[in-house]
């Protein structure tokens, strides 16, 4: 069962993490092959939608036209091999006021199903984090851990039964050719 | 007193498996669901000596995750105590053995008797067509077959060598497929005869929708029991 909608956590599964956040253009930096794993499922007819944490908005660090001018940036990146992202969904709460859509809250997920007229089992959350996972299982939808960014951290720290069960690719690109395999 | 309690255990369960094994002949005779009682039964029976000779106890995690109807339940094995409590967990399961079981005077006979799925792992195709057929017949009765996927048992710690036989039976039967993780390799020997004490904990995990592909279908269900089984172990060697 091919999905209809991919939903992406953008750092660590898209572009490299930064533990001090990603607060300009220039800090963003593709992970190998990623932005071809997304151009193969804008071949394949899926969508995608990204859903990122963007707390450094809620700390000040950086404020949402800076955010835009980063997505420009990574919408560039990726166009470059056919890639293309269908929305994205952001969310600037800092974790001290954090709001439903907050991973590890479904909101955003939500937001993102219900934009493309997607059920949960239409849907698969790629993401780094247990906090993804976490959300993905809230809304309903299968999930995939990637060991790029925090992933293999999240992978040896244990994955707790509840956000089971969870299937692991070294990186986007693994991920989606199973995804699109047979 | 770990060897007393083992020696105890060992003449307790041959004992009362001899004893029930012959005095249950005459229930060749009867329906199918008398012999799968009787299973239950004898299963109660191993698991109260385990607990009352050797000390050993069971934990039972995530029963919410078994569905009503039919479904895969797919577990981790390491000893012969999984295939105890699996049958004893479920209530009208069709396990998958080796055909080999049946030359097992007894025990094999009742397998069959208790309308147990046995393979042939000779030939190929053909034991695969066959096995899809006998695990329709068990949907439709609503009954769920458990299978072990890596087709043997595996010593605590073991590489993961998953087969994708189970992909048959998912893919064609278009059934929910629930992991099972336990650490039953911590207490229940290997080979030798000296059970530990202790709480085996086995954990039924969210089912697998059914509908995925061979391959995502095989990570899934192997990461998903690995994960469990690696914290159980784990969670046991505390
Ligand atoms: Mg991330």
């Amino acid at each position: 069962m091919r999905p209809k909608l991919v939903l992406l956590d953008r750092d660590g599964v898209l572009n490299e993490d930064r533990d001090d956040f990603i607060k300009n253009p220039g800090e963003l930096i593709m992970l190998p092959d990623s932005a071809a794993a997304v151009g193969k499922l804008t071949a394949a007819g899926i969508k995608t939608a990204i859903v990122t944490n963007q707390s450094g908005i809620g700390r000040g660090l950086f404020d949402e036209a800076m955010l835009t001018r980063i997505h420009e940036q990574l919408r560039n990146e990726t166009a470059r091999f056919g890639g293309h992202y269908d929305a994205i969904f952001f969310c600037p709460d800092p974790p001290w006021a954090a709001g439903p859509n907050r991973k590890p809250e479904p909101g955003m997920l939500r937001q993102a199903m219900s934009r493309f007229r997607a059920t949960p089992g239409e849907c698969v959350l790629i993401g780094d984090s247990l906090r993804d996972l976490q959300a993905a299982q809230k809304a309903g939808c299968r999930r995939i851990l990637v060991r790029t960014g925090n992933g293999a951290k999240t992978q040896a720290q244990g994955l707790p039964p509840e956000v089971l069960p969870v299937s692991v690719y070294n990186d986007l690109g693994a991920a989606v050719d199973t995804l699109l395999g047979e | 007193m770990l060897l007393l309690r083992s020696i105890l255990f060992q003449t307790y369960w041959w004992g009362i498996s001899a004893v029930m094994t012959i005095s249950h002949v005459p229930l060749f005779l009867a329906p199918r669901k008398w012999t799968v009682h009787q299973i239950k039964m004898w299963g109660r029976v191993s698991l109260w000596g385990l607990r009352n000779i050797v000390g050993l106890d069971v934990e039972v995690r995530g029963r919410e995750h078994i569905p009503q109807g039919g479904a895969l339940i797919a577990s981790k094995h390491q000893t012969m105590w999984e295939t105890i409590a699996l049958f004893n967990l479920n209530p009208d399961p069709a396990i998958i053995f080796k055909r080999e079981l049946t030359y097992v005077p007894f025990y094999g006979w009742y397998a069959m008797k208790a309308g147990m799925i046995l393979i042939d792992r000779s030939t190929k195709a053909t034991a695969m067509r066959r096995m899809i057929r006998r695990g329709q017949e068990c949907i439709d009765q609503n009954r769920q077959i458990v299978v072990f996927p890596e087709g043997t048992r595996r010593p605590v710690g073991a590489e993961p060598d998953y087969k994708s036989g189970i992909y048959g039976l998912y893919g064609q039967l278009n059934v929910p497929c629930v992991p099972v993780a336990h650490n039953s390799g911590l207490y229940w020997p290997r080979r030798g005869y000296t059970w530990r004490p202790g709480k085996v904990i086995i954990e039924f995990l969210p089912p697998i929708a059914p509908g995925l592909k061979r391959q995502e279908f095989m990570d899934t269900l192997q990461n998903t029991i690995e994960a469990a089984t690696d914290r159980l172990v784990a969670e046991g060697q505390n």
